[in-house]
């Protein structure tokens, strides 16, 4: 229940004004406060269920081929990775990007560039959260460089686009590129 | 000169790109072209600079790319200098010079073999680029720029 209402307070934090954003927030400290004992902050409450909230959207990542509004999903997925603790999303990282490589695909060929544009900041993020854990020497991070072709599977993707009229595609691509250099740098 | 990976089973013709290992120098490979394209769209400038500053962080982890088979002399290079045959500068065409002569002070750092006509395009963008900081009101940022410029010395 406790994930749903989370969820729910994802999708509508993305949407929402500056002064309705700090409402949710405020929601999500209560939250916190009441739910769980042993957690002071919200922060604590992402390091808490981070794990299960990411299972759930792997799983939900599923469904966004039957939701009419193709737009929502992602918008939560942007909220949900701005607060998850990144040691738990580094974990299920692998699996997390392969399922948005999926609607990636299938979006861009439906030639579908308004859903498709809302990966984009995504990939973004992950990338940020993938670099930032190589910067901080964790071995989860290394891991996924190292048995995997996940980030390079991103940057196939998003390389077509630096060549793109939208100067939105174009920025992003170069930013994605760009933030990946560290973790490629260290995989020999 | 060899090109980095040609170490690696890396092949360009794999249709699947499976056997494309996920390190900095193939895709940086993969990537560079595009980049160098997008550059030349002049109407973009803060596009130019997402892509200088894109090969400044190639750089930064592996030093020998932008030198190997002369990718910025021959690429990027004239793209730059012909992008500020101008009068003045502003503050994304500023941060642009900036970028650019970051990366040219490594690679003179790094001492490579180039072309006299090369040394020479670069001593002439050094006086042009001194000649359009004059230009602009002096601070710290258009200061820090000129020592950087003056700084190349290697290359003379």
């Amino acid at each position: 229940m406790t994930s749903r209402i989370l969820i729910y307070l994802f999708g509508k934090f993305q949407k929402e004004t500056d002064l309705q954003r700090l409402l949710i927030w405020n929601y999500l400290v209560k939250i916190s406060r009441e739910s769980f004992a042993q957690c002071e902050t919200f922060q604590d409450v992402m390091k808490f269920y981070s794990e299960t909230l990411i299972r759930n959207f792997i799983d939900k990542l599923a469904i966004i081929n039957i939701l009419s509004d193709h737009q929502l999903p992602f918008q939560i997925l942007r909220t949900f990775i701005w607060f998850l603790d990144q040691g738990a999303f580094l974990k299920y990282a692998e699996n997390f990007i392969t399922h948005l490589n999926k609607h990636f695909d299938r979006f861009y060929l439906q030639e579908d560039l308004k859903t498709t544009s809302l990966i984009f900041p995504l990939y973004k993020l992950i990338l940020e959260a993938i670099s930032s854990a190589f910067s901080s020497n964790q071995e989860n991070a290394k891991r996924i460089i190292a048995n995997s072709n996940t980030i390079r599977s991103i940057l196939m993707r998003t390389k077509p686009f630096i060549l793109e009229k939208d100067l939105n595609f174009s920025y992003y691509s170069l930013e994605i590129f760009k933030i990946s250099c560290l973790p490629l740098s260290c995989n020999f | 000169m060899e090109r980095e990976e040609a170490k690696s089973n890396f092949s360009p013709d794999d249709p699947e790109n499976v056997s494309i290992p996920e390190s900095l120098g193939p895709v940086a490979w993969e990537i560079f072209g595009l980049i160098a394209h997008r550059m030349k769209v002049k109407a973009n400038p803060s596009i130019m600079l997402e892509c200088l500053q894109c090969l400044q962080e190639i750089q930064k982890y592996n030093q020998t790319f932008l030198i190997n088979e002369r990718r910025f002399e021959n690429l990027i290079f004239p793209v730059v200098h012909d992008f500020f045959s101008k009068e003045t500068l502003n503050r994304v065409e500023l941060k642009i010079l900036d970028a650019s002569w970051s990366i040219i002070s490594k690679l003179a750092l790094q001492n490579i073999p180039s072309n006299k006509t090369f040394i020479e395009q670069v001593n002439a963008f050094s006086q042009e680029s001194l000649k359009l900081l004059q230009k602009n009101p002096s601070d710290e940022t258009i200061e820090n720029l000129k020592n950087l410029i003056n700084s190349c010395v290697l290359l003379k």
